[in-house]
């Protein structure tokens, strides 16, 4: 119904490719969402799947069926674009017909079809209005309209909340994932915001530079990140890289340190950085702990608040504490960590943990 | 708040309203003064006021009526050709002009030249003796039409209008058509829409406003042909190609018929007005839906 099948895709404008060799399975009525920092390469990569970009070389499955050549319209995906590219001279009931009219579907079930959008989206007392009199969060639910009225195999989100103030972003993210359930359709979704990513997928490709760093639900890419780049870009804030080493496969030294740290399930390779989440972190006395400094600066932020500490070696740490407990600026203080929650990184980024 | 801002308006319009008064003004009240009055070059600055008399005259000449309908029609035809001529070409040339913006500069020639000089240009080209093209037609095919006779004049001057100001259309429309966002387009294009559909349910509606402006220019400036006429053939046989404005100077200069020619500058003035009102109108009642 709507699986789609990307074979090393590859695009190219004016001879530099900004897309290079994407290979990624996108199941049936699943939510994927490409994240990745601005300029990396999601949008295009999402207009190659909808056919408004001509693949360079690859090919591009939707159902079994190669499309890679078709037009957008006979791929039957439908998109909502980032600046909703809604139709200004035509009323909110207009532009949500307009697709259905073009296939010249007999006018009753146009109207049931709209009626039935018009529903869900809560869109009925602006039908009549055109997108000029609409705020952004409504004509967001037009743009969507649009594209469910035609019931394709797949929804394409182009950053779709990247135009709404805060408070409604949260509204319509819930909206989205609620609207997912409802019309079990597939969904790719583009953002660069990893919240939105971790929040409505059920599996996430990370993208970086044109490339497919690693794609999997959002805890595994939060417990397992592949190497570096997924592993700080995903969860907020950035993961803490220190400087290690090792390569018996079972323990690791941290750069300065005197106690060898035990890897659970070993690792393949060898160590150069040891990474560890802020909230992994923990403050405790300084006499036994595997890592010392002093507190630099503390960022309250009412339950939890964010510590950045300066370590013995040079190195600047930043730990989630909490609220109450706050430390003094300038206090020495020892950190604590679960050897079980380290990562380890060899000199390219590769990720070097053996999990069981 | 709002009586802040409206004296902040006056205080920013009053040097516009004091030169539209001082540049257009004076002259204007000369000409509405003049139009009620018996005058001629000997008590130009003596006029005694006589009434409506110049307006009965003027309404009462079928010169005038035929003027009227000269200038209607060459405007009306003008404008619509010019307009649909512009908007064929933005729409056709886009992509060709979005690569290589500098052949809009070649595009722009024609408006360059003034038109009493493209009047003189196609005199010489059209000429029934020395002009090369009914030279060449005779070359080729044996006979050449008269294009300057009184029975093709309105036909070859609405020809060379539309030719010099074609070019403004295109101007207009390609600037137009290339601010349409191209995410609608594309959205269009997802949804399965293509080719002429694209064009007369997503492009044309973007472009109506600038359609109604185009028009509304082109017909006014064509209603009021001057230049490129008289020195063609100037007022033609039997005032066959007496536009408005001709009519007008030829009863100021050549009849010293002062009143008369003014009274008919002020209805002029008046449909002139009008018409712009109406264009105002069309433009805004769109735009608030
Ligand atoms: N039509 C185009 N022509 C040339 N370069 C393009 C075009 N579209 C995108 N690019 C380039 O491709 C890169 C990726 O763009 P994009 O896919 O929009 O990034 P993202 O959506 O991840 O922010 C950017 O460097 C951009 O400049
Ligand atoms: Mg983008």
């Amino acid at each position: 119904m709507g699986s789609i099948q990307l074979k090393d895709l590859r695009k190219s404008f004016d001879g530099l490719e900004i897309i290079k060799g994407v290979n990624l399975e996108i199941k049936d009525g699943e939510f994927m969402v490409f994240v990745g920092p601005s300029g990396c390469g999601k949008s295009t990569l999402l207009r190659l799947i909808a056919g408004l970009e001509e693949v360079t070389s690859g090919t591009i499955i939707s159902d079994d069926r190669d499309v890679t050549r078709l037009q957008p319209f006979d791929r039957h995906m439908a998109m909502v674009f980032q600046s909703y590219a809604l139709y200004p001279h035509m009323t909110v009931r207009q532009n949500i017909e307009f697709a259905l009219k073009t296939i010249k579907l007999p006018k009753a079930e146009i109207a049931r079809k709209t009626a039935e959008a018009a529903r869900i989206l809560k869109l009925e007392p602006y039908l009549d209005r055109k997108p000029a009199a609409l705020s952004g969060g409504q004509r967001q639910r037009v743009a969507i309209g649009r594209a469910i009225v035609r019931e394709p195999s797949a929804f394409l989100f182009d950053e779709p909340l990247s135009n709404l103030d805060a408070a409604l972003r949260t509204e319509t993210r819930i909206e989205i994932a609620r609207l997912h359930e409802t019309l079990s359709g597939t969904i790719i979704y583009v953002t660069h915001d990893q919240v939105e990513a971790m929040t409505l997928a059920d599996r996430i490709a990370v993208l970086s530079d044109g490339q497919l760093m690693q794609c999997d639900t959002p805890q595994m890419l939060y417990e397992r990140p592949v190497n570096r780049f997924v592993a700080q870009f995903i969860g907020s804030p950035k993961m803490n890289l220190l400087p290690a080493s090792g390569e018996d496969g079972k323990t690791v030294m941290l750069a300065g340190g005197s106690k060898a740290i035990t890897v659970e399930g070993g690792y393949t390779g060898k160590v150069a950085e040891l990474g560890l989440r802020s909230e992994h972190l923990r403050l405790g006395s300084s006499m036994d702990a595997p890592l010392t400094g002093t507190v630099s600066h503390v960022e309250y932020l009412g339950a939890d608040a964010s510590i950045f500490v300066t370590l013995t070696s040079g190195e600047a740490l930043n730990l989630r504490g909490v609220g109450r407990e706050l430390p003094e600026v300038g206090a020495e203080v020892g950190l604590l960590f679960e050897p079980s929650d380290i990562h380890l990184f060899d000199a390219d980024g590769l990720a070097l943990r053996e999990y069981a | 708040m709002a009586n802040e801002s409206l004296k902040e308006n006056r205080i920013l319009a009053t040097p516009v309203v004091v030169f539209l008064l001082a540049m257009l003004g004076f002259p204007a009240v000369l000409d509405l003064i003049y139009s009620v009055s018996t005058v001629s070059f000997e008590n130009l600055r003596d006029p005694t006021i006589s009434g409506f008399g110049n307006y009965r005259e003027v309404l009462g000449d079928p010169y005038f009526w035929s003027a009227v309908s000269f200038s209607t029609r060459f405007g009306l035809l003008t404008a619509a050709l010019e307009t649909a001529l512009g908007l064929f070409l933005a729409v056709f040339l886009a992509p060709l002009i979005h690569r290589r913006f500098w052949l809009m500069a070649i595009f722009m020639m024609p408006m360059i030249i003034a038109p009493s000089m493209m009047g003189l240009m196609y005199r010489l080209v059209l000429h029934e003796f020395v002009g090369p093209l009914p030279y060449y037609l005779f070359e080729f095919f044996g006979e050449s039409p008269a294009f300057l006779s009184p029975q093709l004049a309105f036909r070859t001057l609405v020809v060379i209008e539309t030719l010099q100001w074609t070019p403004f259309t295109l101007l207009l429309f390609y600037t137009a058509y290339s601010s349409i966002p191209n995410d609608i387009r594309e959205a269009a294009k997802v949804d399965g829409t293509r080719g002429l559909r694209l064009f007369t349910h997503i492009e044309l509606p973007a472009l109506l406003p600038t359609l109604v402006v185009a028009f509304g220019i082109r017909f006014i400036d064509g209603f009021r042909v001057f230049d490129n006429i008289y020195v063609l053939i100037g007022s033609g046989a039997g005032g066959s190609s007496t536009s408005l404005s001709i009519y007008i100077y030829t009863a100021f200069f050549k009849s010293a018929d002062i009143g008369k020619a003014l009274a008919a500058s002020v209805l002029l003035f008046v449909v002139a007005f009008g018409l712009l009102w109406l264009v105002g109108w069309l433009l805004k009642k769109r735009r608030p839906a």
